[in-house]
């Protein structure tokens, strides 16, 4: 279940990054070889390129590749280290927690605002804020289980 | 008021949370004692990243991952062999100039560091030169990365200050010239004492000239780029793609050592640093945000100025501070959470936002090699299977050289600022 969670937004990831290149790629190309711009392609590099943070974010809480000072964990007892990480991990699932609340009153308050060329609502496009606090909150508690259990973090 | 903020961010900091959820966290404690709207987390997320100029960002990332499998940085590397392979401690040469060359098509010191160290630690270490000397050496040139234009530090600085990223890609150029300059007179130095020696003979005139047809295409890259941005025909984000497909085309077609079924991957690792890199800027904006609705900028400005330091003791004290701060934090975290309190102070003393740019991008990638915490470290320690201890003699010396090089771009103005001034 988890796994196949991982591969989906593993792929998504990739895919946005591909969208984002091949967009801003068409945007050069038609500037140069046919002297028009191509309205939609700054969007779609854009809005891949947001996607791609919110997604890449929620991969990095799996992978723990997320960049942390891990000098004072080092020199640390294990078990005290594990305390800080428990402590430190709490907070940052409390941060997530606010993110996903508010993030899904933001969506709410959101009007009918559309995007300028493609027309997609905005509403719609900032549901990948809450829905990335909720995954990355998921990927927390599964490393919070993990490192209880022993296993190495 | 909400001073206390900054002490709170560093010992999360060293209770080992992401800086991305330290910062975060920070902030939103922030925002309760304040009593200011939460959404504010929210909006700041998405407006912070929500610019076309960042999307250079991934596309350098991936530029510089295609090129390291696809058989240009090696050529890049042969070439720097025909140049300086015969002096003495000739491939310690060659991994600086192989450095700037890479710098030159890279953003990023990490990416720098690993293309190269991956090629020329082994080959070092094969001709006796001592490994904790070549593993502190191409951690070292590797800082070139982020200063040889491009630059992703320099794009994320450019955004937050609206600064021409044009500019700071050109006030890069001369300071990482002088960086390699200087390490490449240190490692003669080194070289001359422990008789590391270079090839037996000089390349000939026709064998540099085959190194250099070999790798033209290779070397086209960057004066693609970098001609592309300063003549103004393509924007850093433009010149980023075209990197990605020059790279491309070189290694699927021309070169032949890239597979499309090796694609997929190359996105999703490049995927994945934009989103550790990028959410930091998001969670980083909140905090800053909150701290200049606070007022804290100007009151670390006006505290400053009453010391009257002067654009000397002023520049001095931001830049002491800024090594400190880089020893421990990675360079884009220290730049998204410092610049917006610096650069005020810096203005007020007369320095040119272009100018700080560059001083803060060459301060903070010395702390990429600067060990408790210095990223480049890692990755060629690894490599050379060294620790970062045993390195620490060879590479005190080299932090020295970088660390006069930032004196001289700090002080001595025209050598940044020549470059871009010219720019219209």
């Amino acid at each position: 279940m988890v796994r196949a969670l991982d591969r989906v937004l593993r792929g998504l990831l990739a895919a946005l990054l591909g969208v984002l290149t091949v967009s801003v790629f068409l945007q050069v190309l038609v500037r140069f070889v046919l002297k028009v711009p191509l309205p939609w392609t700054e969007e779609v590099a854009r809005l891949a390129f947001v996607y791609s943070i919110f997604v890449g974010a929620t991969v990095a809480v799996r992978e723990k590749a997320h960049i942390n000072v891990d000098v004072v964990l080092a020199a640390l007892p294990r078990r005290a280290a594990r305390a800080v990480r428990l402590a430190g991990s709490l907070l940052t699932a409390g941060f997530l927690g606010v993110v996903l609340w508010q993030g899904l009153a933001f969506v709410a308050a959101t009007g009918v605002q559309m995007t300028p060329v493609l027309q997609v609502p905005f509403r719609h496009l900032y549901l990948v804020i809450p829905a990335s606090a909720a995954l990355m909150l998921l990927y927390l508690v599964l490393g919070i289980i993990d490192d209880l259990r022993g296993r190495r973090p | 008021m909400t001073a206390w903020l900054v002490p709170l961010l560093f010992m999360l900091f060293l209770a080992g949370v992401p800086i991305t959820f330290s910062l975060g966290i920070a902030a939103l404690l922030g925002l309760l004692v304040t009593g200011m709207p939460l959404v504010v987390v929210v909006q700041k997320l998405w407006t912070a990243v929500d610019t076309f100029p960042l999307v250079a960002v991934p596309l350098f990332i991936l530029a510089g991952d295609i090129m390291s499998v696809g058989g240009i940085t090696r050529r890049l590397v042969d070439c720097a062999q025909a140049l300086v392979g015969h002096m003495t401690s000739g491939l310690a040469m060659v991994a600086v100039v192989g450095c700037m060359f890479f710098a030159a098509v890279s953003g990023s010191a990490i990416a720098d560091a690993a293309a190269i160290g991956g090629l020329l630690i082994p080959a070092m270490t094969a001709n006796r030169y001592h490994p904790t000397f070549s593993a502190a050496l191409v951690a070292a040139a590797g800082t070139i990365g982020p200063i040889i234009p491009p630059s992703i530090p320099m794009v994320l600085y450019g955004v937050m200050t609206n600064t021409s990223i044009a500019k700071l890609f050109a006030g890069g150029a001369v300071p990482g010239i002088i960086m390699g300059l200087g390490l490449m007179a240190y490692a003669y130095h080194v070289g001359r004492q422990r008789g590391y020696q270079g090839r037996e003979r000089r390349a000939t005139l026709g064998e540099i000239g085959r190194g250099f047809a070999n790798a033209l295409l290779a070397m086209l890259t960057p004066l693609i780029i970098i001609g592309g941005i300063i003549s103004g025909v393509f924007t850093p984000t433009e010149s980023g793609v075209v990197a990605v497909v020059y790279a491309l085309v070189l290694g699927l077609f021309v070169y032949r050592e890239l597979d499309w079924r090796q694609l997929p991957g190359l996105l999703y690792q490049s995927g994945l640093m934009t989103g550790k890199v990028l959410f930091i800027l998001g969670t980083a904006s909140v905090f800053s945000w909150l701290l200049t609705v606070e007022g804290v900028p100007r009151q670390v400005t006006a505290a400053i100025a009453g010391l009257e330091l002067g654009r000397v003791g002023t520049l001095l004290v931001i830049n002491l501070l800024l090594l400190f701060v880089g020893t421990f934090i990675d360079t884009i975290s220290a730049l998204v959470i410092f610049t917006p309190l610096l650069l005020p102070l810096a203005s007020a003393a007369g320095v040119d936002p272009v100018h700080f740019g560059v001083i803060v991008a060459v301060n903070l990638t010395i702390g990429m090699i600067t060990p408790p915490v210095g990223v480049c470290l890692f990755v060629t320690s690894g490599i050379a299977r060294v620790t970062i201890r045993e390195m620490m003699r060879d590479l005190v010396p080299m932090i020295a050289v970088l660390a006069v090089v930032l004196a001289l771009i700090t002080y001595w103005t025209d050598l940044v600022m020549w470059l871009p001034d010219r720019l219209r």
